[in-house]
């Protein structure tokens, strides 16, 4: 048996195991489990695919990309806490299982089928760890590394999609007649570009449309994509690339993650590596190899991970949170931060002219943009595949709260000039995106249960009452929530200044208003 | 010691690919300790070995090959060997698995897996009686005469050694073997009818075909004792009667306590379950005078003084519990 077989075993304990309630129902063929394997064992033994993954994760993080950070802290119970240096910074000793962002997130984006973006410096393991992800999902090694794309500057679209067959070309009468000799890396379920910052604008959109909208076209042809995960990488994700990245692609990645620094305390399992001549990409174990239906069915079981209510809710409260820009509009509908971009007009005048509310306890006022459908979409994707990783069905906040910085890293654009930034406690904030992301999220949480909107929430129960439909509801009880909504209005204004989560609680308010409104027109045309 | 030929010789065959096993083992287990595996294969797997090469020498080759892998995976993890933290598997491959061999030969893996592992479930119960799984498992090999039957077997003498959570199972188990064979591995005699012997076993917890029952109607089992001498409880037990046992409280810990007439286990249960419990109906009969435990058919003198002593019932069992003592007592009912 070849030493590779070091590095190819995965080991049989349960990953995640869990206190569950005990059953009373004791199978007596328990008796005959245990650590030897037996066949009768193994005829037994149907691994959930949750299982599987955690199998997967923990042999990436033990035996392919050496990374002891566990910067995904979980707890159960009190964690030791240390303060460190001058800065004070807090080392915790998770209490509970946690993760490594750089093995787990792209691990997700592998089981959703999403984009994820690995940044960091030459030689952390990106492309590696991008590499990796194709192996999990079948192919082979060669297949995989054949199939990556390489940014460069001279990359045209031909390079990118395929090339029309020169025969045709010479020949054809019409476009159809043109075949068009697709590359292969189209049909990968995983695709891997390397240093995508590096491509020119021009194939950068036609990356974009394979991204996107998952087809590429040459000369009027089409290939359909299959479903797939996406990994690109660069070592600089702040437009140290050949090329500037368009914003519409960058859009389009899910999740960013970055390598951190190696540890040289672990400097010793290279140098095995090394004395074994062994790549770990090339013996990724056959238990944790996934086929395409087993991919598909984590994709449903994922999705059908359940988002509590009470959570959504804080959910909606974060995203209310950043849109509001009051003096970019006159119209009500028009006061959000997206007018004053499409505007044009310089972004510290608008700041400037912000002189009502309080700018530092506003957290609206730390970013200079708000969020869009596609990233919440992607946020609570990535909460149920991290719940789902978990053994849980359903999601937790800490779920959100450790998936949110790396969905949102790219999408929420801090305003470095804001007051928050200037405080000395601060200023790590302006360099440490994950951190502030998530420092955001616990003040926003703050907020929330300040004001108790767990229990107290008169809008929630309006809409909450509005849902249960208006089927056999009278003009009297139309007229009366009609004004429970004008009275609510002017309660929710008395005295106050207008925040971003008010702001969105009177669009809300004013879209039950038109529903009933319409409701009663219909109503008395009767 | 040396082992024998047949052994050596199939160990020989494939030099190579065994001591790659070794190393790649000691990867996994770096505290595998290759003098203590050697002394396993020599004084346990040996004699296996050797009686599959009586009857069956072509199958040498195959189990030779289980048993190493085997006999790495237990002494790599402590389980077998010189430096185990039990005798037990070291007993039963040297005892049992010999009277075992020509199932074996078929079947290799699942008969030395499938035993392994029930010796190492079965002596992870503190109460349970590994030596008698031992002695009843050798008496009852002349019965094994396929896969199946030997598994039901091993499963029906796990419940007599004292594993009274695998009752309901076993006792189908042994439903699905031939009749003479079942009265034989409950304990029952030949002359007995299977049916009603099932009937009962499964009517009541606390009736058994042989003599344990006479024997537990006076003595009871006692179960649990305080942890400072190697027991479960830190604080004498507080109990709560369900229809299956009893759920047991003391201090922070809680537990599932099942009994019958071949002992009592403990298994982990939580809080909720506790106090969500529903009292048992029919339970708070007094049972109780003084000192002494007055059931239906008998009187039972406890040696514990009567200031806060317990009893606590369901439909077959009866529990004393004492301030005085960290133990649990039980007997049957009827």
């Amino acid at each position: 048996m070849p030493l590779s077989a070091i590095f190819q075993h995965v080991s049989q304990a349960p990953t995640k195991p869990k206190t569950t309630a005990p059953s009373r129902q004791f199978d007596v063929a328990e008796l005959y489990r245990g650590p030897v394997q037996t066949d009768e064992a193994s005829r037994h033994d149907v691994q959930a695919l949750d299982e599987k993954l955690r199998q997967a994760y923990f042999w990436i993080v033990n035996n392919a990309v050496i990374s002891p950070h566990y910067d995904i802290e979980y707890n159960e119970g009190p964690a030791p806490t240390y303060s460190v240096g001058d800065s004070k910074r807090t080392l915790t000793l998770p209490s509970a299982q946690s993760y490594s962002s750089f093995i787990l997130l792209p691990l997700l984006t592998f089981a959703t089928r999403r984009k994820c973006l690995f940044i960091g410096g030459p030689g952390r393991g990106k492309t590696a760890s991008a590499i990796l992800m194709g192996v999990l999902a079948g192919s082979s090694i060669r297949d995989v590394r054949r199939a990556m794309q390489h940014g460069h500057p001279q990359m045209t679209i031909a390079d990118l999609l395929g090339n029309p067959l020169p025969a045709d070309l010479a020949t054809a009468q019409s476009m159809n007649d043109i075949r068009i000799a697709w590359r292969s890396w189209l049909s990968m379920r995983v695709k891997i570009v390397d240093e995508y910052n590096r491509i020119p604008t021009r194939t950068q959109s036609a990356l974009l449309t394979v991204m996107g909208d998952n087809y590429a076209e040459v000369l009027n042809h089409i290939f359909e994509c299959p479903e797939s995960a996406w990994y690109l990488t660069a070592n600089d994700d702040q437009g140290g690339g050949t090329y500037q990245v368009i914003e519409a692609l960058r859009d389009r990645i899910d999740v960013v993650v970055q390598a951190l620094a190696f540890n040289p305390r672990f400097l010793d399992h290279l140098l095995t590596r090394i004395e074994e001549n062994i790549r770990p990409e090339e013996v990724v174990p056959g238990e944790i190899i996934f086929s395409e239906a087993q991919i598909d069915r984590i994709g449903d079981d994922i999705r059908r991970v359940a988002v509590p209510s009470e959570l959504a809710r804080r959910v909606e409260f974060f995203a209310s949170q950043f849109e509001l820009a009051e003096m970019a509009g006159v119209q009500f509908e028009y006061m959000t931060k997206d007018t004053a971009r499409l505007s044009g007009i310089d972004w510290a005048l608008i700041a400037a002219a912000d002189s009502g509310r309080d700018r530092l306890k506003d957290v609206g006022c730390q970013t200079r943009n708000g969020l869009s459908v596609r990233n919440l979409m992607t946020l609570l994707i990535f909460a149920k595949a991290l719940a789902y990783f978990r053994g849980n069905r359903t999601v937790e906040l800490d779920d959100l709260r450790h998936v949110l910085p790396f969905t949102l890293r790219d999408k929420l654009q801090p305003d470095l000039d804001a007051p928050f930034f200037a405080l000395p406690e601060n200023a790590a904030y302006r360099t440490d995106r994950v951190s502030w992301l998530r420092h955001l999220f616990d003040l926003t949480n703050d907020e929330f249960n300040r004001l108790d909107l767990d229990h107290d929430d008169p809008v929630g129960k309006l809409s909450l009452e509005f849902a249960t439909g208006l089927e056999g509801l009278d003009e009297r009880a139309t007229v009366a929530r009609l004004s429970a909504i004008e009275r609510l209005v002017t309660e929710r204004l008395a005295g106050r200044k207008l925040y971003g989560n008010l702001y969105d609680d009177l669009l809300t308010i004013k879209y039950l208003h038109q529903r009933y409104t319409n409701y009663l027109q219909w109503l008395r045309s009767q | 010691m040396t082992i024998s030929d047949p052994f050596a010789q199939a160990l020989a065959s494939d030099r190579a690919g065994f001591n790659a096993r070794v190393a790649e083992a000691k990867h996994r287990y770096p505290s595998l300790d290759t003098a203590a595996f050697a002394i396993f294969l020599q004084s346990c797997t040996d004699d296996i070995v050797r009686a599959v090469a009586d009857i069956a020498p072509d199958r040498v080759a195959a189990v030779a090959g289980e048993v190493f892998g085997i006999a790495l995976e237990l002494v790599g993890q402590a389980l077998a060997g010189p430096g185990a933290r039990t005798t037990l598997v070291d007993q039963m491959w040297q005892k049992l698995l010999p009277g075992y061999a020509r199932l074996a030969a078929q079947h290799p893996a699942a008969v030395l897996g499938s035993l392994t592992n029930a010796v190492i479930n079965i002596s992870k119960v503190p109460t349970a009686k590994v030596d008698q799984w031992l002695r009843e498992m050798a008496g009852l090999a002349q019965h094994a005469d396929n896969l199946a039957c030997l598994l039901r077997l091993g499963q029906i003498a796990a419940w007599r050694a004292g594993l009274a959570h695998f009752r309901v199972g076993a006792v189908a188990a042994a439903d699905q073997l031939p009749a003479a064979v079942a009265l034989a591995a409950v304990g029952a005699g030949p002359q007995e009818n299977w049916s009603a012997v099932r009937d009962n076993l499964l009517a009541d917890p606390w009736w058994s075909p042989d003599s344990a029952r006479g024997r537990i109607r006076q003595a009871g089992i006692e179960i649990g004792q305080f942890t400072g001498f190697g027991g479960m409880f830190q604080v004498p037990p507080e109990l709560r009667a369900c229809t299956e046992g009893f759920l047991v409280k003391s201090a922070d810990r809680y537990r599932f306590l099942i009994a019958d007439v071949y002992g009592a286990v403990l298994h982990p249960a939580g809080a909720g379950e506790f106090e969500q419990l529903p009292p048992f109906p029919g339970a708070g009969s007094p049972l109780l005078d003084g000192s002494r435990l007055r059931l239906r058919d008998r009187e039972i003198a406890l040696d514990l003084p009567d200031k806060g002593l317990a009893a606590t019932c369901n439909e077959h069992t009866v529990a004393i519990t004492s301030p005085y003592t960290h133990a649990i007592r039980l007997f049957p009912l009827r």
